[in-house]
């Protein structure tokens, strides 16, 4: 099982705008990676590139080596999901769910049928109903059918998911997981809410104004937040040499949200100026390091072919 | 449920430490699968695996090829031997830092601990702090 | 299960459209031909026919050939890719399936000369032809397979050109979709002399007779639409980037 993606500086850019900015990483093989960045900030881009669905304005990427953009080999072992799925909904009379899953079967060379229609059941999607005709969540639904049970190599999952009610979200998560153990995969979930999902990751991307701003495993970013909590003063004392994330003041008390490993000299140190350290939760994390950009200029025009 | 604030393996690792010490998990008794593990509690199974793997070095559980992870003989005690060793720094030493920076007489809380040490002995001989 | 073949089909495309469009086409043309005769007879009632009703409704399908080649390139091109196939192979299997289609469709329109022959022959009634056409008589089938053929394939070429400039960009299509006319506009003229003012130019520039309806005039100018529409659409298809969907 081979589904290595790596991003060559990639950059991809619509006139003007720049979408995506000289981005590398490389994703791992058989891993769940989550790549979290706000509406605009280039997820739906950089995927869209990731999956060959649009060639990059600049720079590479490759899965297990292997240009993607064009190349058979390397795009017939992904599936990028993003809405239903790209499924027709003007095709009658060819346009109801049952024809959009037929049609995986035939195109999609892992596909596992006897899962797609199990999935189909447990989420409840009506056979017969026109593709138009989906709500929201049943949209979203068929999507993570699709991209369950094509079995890609490395299966891209762009948002819409959170289309779905919480039942259906956790039945996707359950059965993604329990996929995951018995036939590995790299999957990659964009999403701007990170809560519900961040345990699944095994490594977390963030972006921002399409540049790459952290890419770590998710535990060890759990571990390189901190809140230090105290007097002003003695706050601002122990966070005069540590990268500060946010600051909140109540009266004469002082938040500071550092970002970076703490090793055990600052934790006595901070025992010892009788200031509390608190653990970050990754959404806070994620909101601090994108907003701290935000800050340090301004946002430029949403990509064109972002989200509305 | 995990939280968001520290390495979830961690915390998996720790919940079934807790498990062993309370005597909810016995020995030769076999744990939840990494497969049950990751998507009862909604994580990721490399993650579940990383704190399996942990728990094996520490010698709390051992692997049975093709059935699962069992729970080794003699893990309990393991694993109070090793609280035992932290426990003066992760516990009594930040309670004096406290009682210090607080203005508690360190003489009292010695007094309480020779009380509680004294009605623990009268209760039950089995109790043990931990 | 992970051990499937990659690529057990290489035609999977051109079959999967090819089978739904061949049974697409065969119910719409039996809708289409049980509904052109019904009104054949209807209009008997009133009035004695005198001229091929076919030839009048053969109008119709035209227009759907060019619908297959705007779905070719604006909808089963960006379906495919999003289903893990390049372009390339998409463009070169949806050709050869749309060559396959059109061919089927030209094949029943001939048929349904030779079927109102049959009707018109035992009702008793004229098959006559009112508007030029590479063939004199209603029963010169390999002449209107070859028209119809022709037609076709540069409505067909003319959609998935226009298709796939309105999918890059509608802006694109604004100019694309006159260029699509005037090709199928060309080459209609070149079947129907007296059609157009200017068939006579290009007539007299091609070296045909200009009052007579060539073959060889046809010929040429599908071939020419051809040669124009593959490559300017090929341009706009071989780096098409999807669209973003909306969520």
């Amino acid at each position: 099982m081979t589904g290595e993606l790596e991003l060559q500086d990639v950059t991809v850019r619509y006139g003007d705008t720049v979408a995506v900015d000289g981005l590398t990483a490389t994703l791992g093989d058989g891993q769940i990676h989550g790549l979290l960045g706000r509406n605009g900030s280039g997820k739906t881009s950089l995927l869209s590139v990731a999956a060959g669905f649009r060639r990059a304005s600049g720079g590479e990427v490759l899965l297990d080596g292997q240009q993607v953009f064009e190349n058979p080999g390397a795009v017939r072992r992904m599936c990028c999901i993003r809405g239903a799925g790209d499924t027709v909904e003007h095709d009658w009379p060819g346009d109801k769910v049952t024809h959009a899953l037929e049609l995986a079967a035939t195109l999609r060379p892992r596909w596992d049928r006897g899962w797609a229609d199990r999935l189909t059941q447990r989420f409840n999607l009506p056979l017969r109903t026109r593709l138009g005709e989906l709500s929201r969540g049943q949209r979203a639904a068929l999507g993570v059918v699709l991209g369950l049970a094509s079995r890609a190599p490395v299966t891209i999952f762009d948002e819409t998911y959170l289309g779905m009610d919480a039942p259906s979200r956790y039945a996707f998560y359950e059965e993604l997981l329990a996929d995951q153990v018995e036939h590995p995969r790299t999957f990659i979930l964009s999403t701007h809410h990170i809560e519900e999902v961040a345990s699944l990751f095994e490594t977390v991307l963030i972006i921002d104004d399409g540049r790459l701003m952290v890419h770590e495993e998710a535990d060890a970013l759990r571990a390189r937040g901190a809140a230090v909590t105290g007097p002003a003063e003695a706050v601002d004392a122990f966070t005069a040499d540590l990268d500060v994330l946010a600051t909140t003041r109540l009266g004469p008390t002082r938040s500071d949200t550092v970002y970076g490993e703490l090793d055990d000299h600052h934790r006595r140190d901070a025992r010892e100026r009788g200031l509390q350290l608190d653990p970050v939760p990754l959404q806070d994390l994620f909101v601090h390091l994108t907003e701290a950009t935000d800050r340090a200029h301004t946002h430029s025009a949403t990509a064109p072919g972002g989200r509305p | 449920m995990f939280d968001e604030r520290s390495p979830i393996y961690r915390q998996i690792a720790g919940r079934i430490r807790s498990e062993v010490l309370s005597g909810a998990l016995e020995e030769d008794e076999q744990v939840m699968s990494t497969t049950q593990y990751a998507t009862h509690f909604r994580i990721n199974p490399a993650t579940a695996a990383k704190a399996f793997a942990e728990l094996v070095d520490e010698g709390v559980l051992y692997k049975r090829r093709g059935v699962g992870m069992f729970v080794a003989p003699g893990a309990r005690e393991v694993l109070r031997a090793a609280h035992r060793a932290r426990f003066f720094d992760e516990v009594v030493e930040p309670m004096i830092d406290q009682a210090v920076a607080i203005g508690v007489d360190l003489d009292e809380v010695v007094d309480r601990i020779r009380a509680r040490q004294a009605s623990a002995q009268n209760a039950s001989q089995e109790e043990v702090g931990g | 299960m992970n051990a499937a073949p990659q690529t057990a089909d290489r035609w999977v495309l051109a079959r999967h459209r090819l089978r739904d469009d061949a049974l697409g086409i065969l119910l719409l043309w039996s809708g289409f031909a049980a509904f052109v005769f019904a009104l054949v007879f209807a209009v008997a009632a009133f009035r004695p026919i005198e001229l091929s009703g076919w030839e009048t409704a053969s109008q119709i399908p035209r227009w759907f050939a060019g619908g297959m080649g705007i779905y070719m390139t604006a909808v089963y091109l960006p379906l495919y890719i999003a289903h893990g196939f390049t372009r390339r192979e998409s463009m070169r299997q949806l050709t050869v399936a749309t060559a396959g289609s059109i061919t089927l469709l030209a094949v029943l329109m001939t048929l349904g000369y030779a079927i109102e022959r049959g009707i018109y022959a035992v009702a008793g009634w004229p098959q006559e032809l009112v508007q030029s056409h590479l063939f004199d008589h209603a029963s010169n089938y390999p002449l209107i397979l070859l028209e119809f053929l022709l037609l076709f394939t540069v409505w067909a070429a003319a959609g998935a050109f226009a298709g796939s400039a309105i999918y890059r960009n509608p802006a694109y299509g604004l100019f694309a979709v006159p260029v699509g006319l005037a090709m199928v506009v060309v080459s209609e003229a070149a079947l129907n002399p007296g059609f157009l003012e200017f068939v006579t130019a290009i007539g007299g520039w091609l070296g045909v007779e200009a009052d007579g309806v060539s073959v060889t005039a046809s010929l040429v100018i599908t071939l020419g639409c051809l040669a124009l529409a593959t490559p300017a659409t090929w341009l706009l298809v071989r780096d098409l980037p999807l669209r973003n969907q909306q969520a």
